[in-house]
């Protein structure tokens, strides 16, 4: 051993062979404390509540950036840019050649509309034509003398 | 003192696990820091690698099989948990090995644990650039005094390459401290 030491640079070859560290004062007197308490940490059990927040967490982390990226993407163009992003939104039908950009903003400005239309069409209320004399029918039947003539005065 | 044999006995019964356990832990706990330590350098990362150490001895004990004694399973476990370790500092850098050893590096001069003069310094900082498998024989012939015959159970190579190994690495840490001087 010791021949194999001498090899090692001159300077070192007087020295103890002891590594320069020290531990933190008292380090070694709680460690046992220490094993112990992360060992039934990790083998207590999980509540259920626990386990779905651990399961839905990633998909809630996923769904969160995607709202960012758009909001960061979508929201400062149509602020700044309506006109731009209105007028890309009509791409024309002999258009050959297409850049990044028009397909990014084309395809973020088609997913809203799609689901614009998605959601408006559902809350769309037919148009029908009311007479005078079905609208009283209808406050009649509704509300008592009081209030009609409150309705009307106004 | 209890020994290895009786410590494994208790361990298997139910009753005495907790005990046994801790007996152990309060037996090799030292000697195993130091092993690591000197693998990961900082105190914070040798504080981390040594609880998971004894985390997975804990979680594998009834599967201990008894063909390596108690020791040689324990510094295994060490040894592994170490360079495992280092390796996910790697991927979550997305570093080379050459710059994990930087990391290595810049822990030891930043921890406040590390009592070295500056030859201590060049001397780490030589082991730090070896390969992994040349920095852990270094550090367990040089230090530990560790036989070669007992680092081959260890570390699952015959002794004839762990000199190897050693004489390797000797000539380059050698060799990197003539070009700092």
């Amino acid at each position: 051993m010791m021949n194999e030491k001498k090899n090692i640079g001159n300077a070192l070859q007087n020295r103890p062979s002891k590594p320069p560290f020290r531990v933190p004062d008292g380090y070694f007197d709680t460690l046992e404390d220490r094993i112990e308490a992360r060992i039934a940490d990790e083998s207590s059990p999980v509540s259920s509540k626990g386990k779905l927040i651990r399961m839905m967490k990633p998909m809630l982390a996923m769904a969160a950036s995607f709202a960012l990226i758009f909001m960061l993407v979508y929201y400062p163009l149509s602020v700044f840019l309506p006109n731009y992003l209105a007028k890309n939104t009509e791409i024309p039908a002999d258009t050959t050649t297409v850049n990044e950009n028009d397909l990014v903003i084309s395809y973020l400005t088609g997913l809203t509309h799609s689901y614009y239309d998605l959601f408006s069409a559902e809350e769309e209320t037919p148009e029908i034509e009311v007479n005078e004399q079905d609208m009283l029918d209808y406050l009649a039947f509704e509300m008592n003398e009081a209030e009609i003539y409150a309705e009307l005065a106004n | 003192m209890k020994s290895d044999q009786q410590i494994l006995a208790e361990l298997k019964n139910e009753s005495t696990k907790q005990a046994a356990f801790r007996t152990l832990v309060s037996l090799y706990k030292e000697r195993l820091y130091w092993h690591v330590r000197k693998i990961v350098l900082s105190h914070e990362d040798a504080d981390d690698v040594l609880q998971n150490t004894f985390v997975k001895v804990w979680r594998n004990i009834d599967g201990f099989r008894e063909e390596s004694g108690l020791f040689t399973w324990l510094y295994r476990i060490a040894t592994n948990e170490s360079l495992t370790f280092l390796s996910q500092k790697k991927k979550r850098a997305f570093v080379s090995s050459e710059e994990t050893n930087d990391y290595i590096i810049e822990n030891l001069q930043t921890d406040p644990y590390f009592d070295g003069d500056d030859i201590e310094y060049r001397l780490q900082k030589a082991i730090a650039r070896l390969p992994d498998k040349q920095r852990l024989v270094f550090n367990m012939r040089y230090y530990d005094d560790i036989k070669y015959q007992d680092m081959e159970k260890i570390l699952e190579t015959s002794a004839g390459a762990l000199k190897a190994s050693y004489h390797h690495a000797v000539k380059k840490i050698e060799e990197y401290l003539k070009s700092e001087e």
